[in-house]
């Protein structure tokens, strides 16, 4: 706020005369200007104005990647989830139903290990593994850097396997087209509500490992009811990779999108 | 979680700031956490302990503010302050609602140390 008139504009100058009751007038200016550099000192420092969103960098890598990939007719998908909800599964099988027939590539993020690109290799899609060591969610810089890696003249998807954990990777915008929320069966119905950053974010979620659901006493329509809560409108999967129930459809919707 | 490299960006953004400004250290930095921003202010105030330890930066002040959320709903026309870290309206639990504040994480001041030589300027 600007201290001079009181307002929230940051960005203007003053200029103005004083008029005084004691009989004459002394007319002076005060010329300002808030801008990024606005300063005033104390004793023995200085106060910066900086104004500045502390994830602006990000973002703006975030938005470089998205364009990047809007040049080349790229479709990226963020899919995000707690460590084993089934991620890595899902797209080994979604790979195998894509291949020769959509051109993918995969940039998948753990703290450690190459074992996930491991298993994703050999399936038709470029794989590269980031290991983010401390970090617990993958930023903007380090997918785009593999970009040029995993992309080539035919690639049409290209699926980001953030690292597992469902609260951080949500933050940080990697320049994908938009996010996956998944969530297996076995984490419980009321996931969406507790954990509602993602879910509110992400325009599809995938619910996994439906097959267990025997052995559970998981209530799909209370998830369902909390999802809409969340997220009204969102587009809702229920799979299982393992017996391939519920595939089609994803399988559908995938190749709708290139 | 994700506080530390949050801390960390902000410490590599300020380190720029002091650098440019010539300034051999940071008195203190005022920051803006709104309440839907994700950022836990205690985790940030814990993981600057952390990640200031043999830097520069060691008894630098890190003033956290926190904004309060506000959203607006589409549904009742209300504009309410969520009490938890999603936005939903207060009075009528919609989720039909525009964020007017609270998403903040920002930088606002930063105040640098002078030199001796500028201070008898």
């Amino acid at each position: 706020m600007c201290d001079e008139c009181g307002c929230g504009d940051v960005d203007h100058t003053h200029e103005h005369d004083h008029d005084h009751p004691h009989g004459h007038s002394h007319p002076h200016d005060h010329p300002h200007s808030h801008d990024d550099d606005h300063q005033h000192t104390h004793d023995d420092s200085l106060v910066l104005s900086v104004r500045e969103k502390v994830l602006s960098r990000n973002a703006e890598l975030a938005a470089r990647n998205r364009a990047w990939l809007a040049e080349r007719g790229v479709t990226a998908i963020n899919l995000i989830s707690a460590p084993g909800t089934g991620k890595t599964f899902l797209l080994e099988r979604t790979l195998e139903r894509l291949q020769g027939k959509i051109g993918c590539a995969v940039i998948t993020g753990d703290q450690q290990t190459d074992n996930d690109a491991k298993r994703l290799e050999g399936k038709g899609a470029t794989v590269r593994q980031i290991e983010t060591q401390s970090a617990c969610h993958l930023e903007a810089q380090r997918v785009g850097d593999l970009f040029e890696e995993v992309i080539g003249d035919d690639t049409k998807l290209l699926f980001i396997e953030n690292v597992g954990n469902l609260v951080c990777p949500t933050a940080f915008d990697l320049g994908e087209h938009f996010k996956v929320a998944l969530l297996s069966v076995t984490e419980g119905e009321d996931k969406p509500v507790k954990y509602p950053s993602l879910f509110s974010l992400a325009p599809v979620a995938i619910l996994t490992k439906i097959d267990l659901l025997p052995h559970l006493d998981f209530d799909m329509e209370a998830c369902r009811e909390n999802l809409r809560k969340i997220h009204p409108g969102m587009f809702v999967f229920e799979l299982s990779a393992k017996t391939g129930d519920g595939m089609d459809a994803w399988i559908e919707y995938l190749q709708k999108l290139v | 979680m994700h506080e530390l490299s949050i801390a960390q960006s902000i410490m590599e953004r300020v380190e720029a700031i002091r650098v440019e400004h010539e300034a051999p250290g940071i008195a203190s930095v005022q920051l803006q956490v709104g309440t839907l921003s994700g950022v836990d202010p205690y985790a940030l105030e814990m993981a600057f302990t952390v990640a200031v330890e043999g830097t520069l930066y060691a008894d630098t002040r890190w003033d956290i503010q926190r904004i309060p959320a506000s959203v607006d709903c589409r549904s009742c026309g209300k504009t309410t302050t969520p009490d938890g870290p999603f936005p939903i309206c207060m009075s009528c639990d919609s989720t039909d609602i525009e964020i007017a504040a609270g998403r903040e994480l920002m930088i606002e001041t930063i105040e640098v140390d002078r030199d001796e030589e500028s201070n008898n300027v």
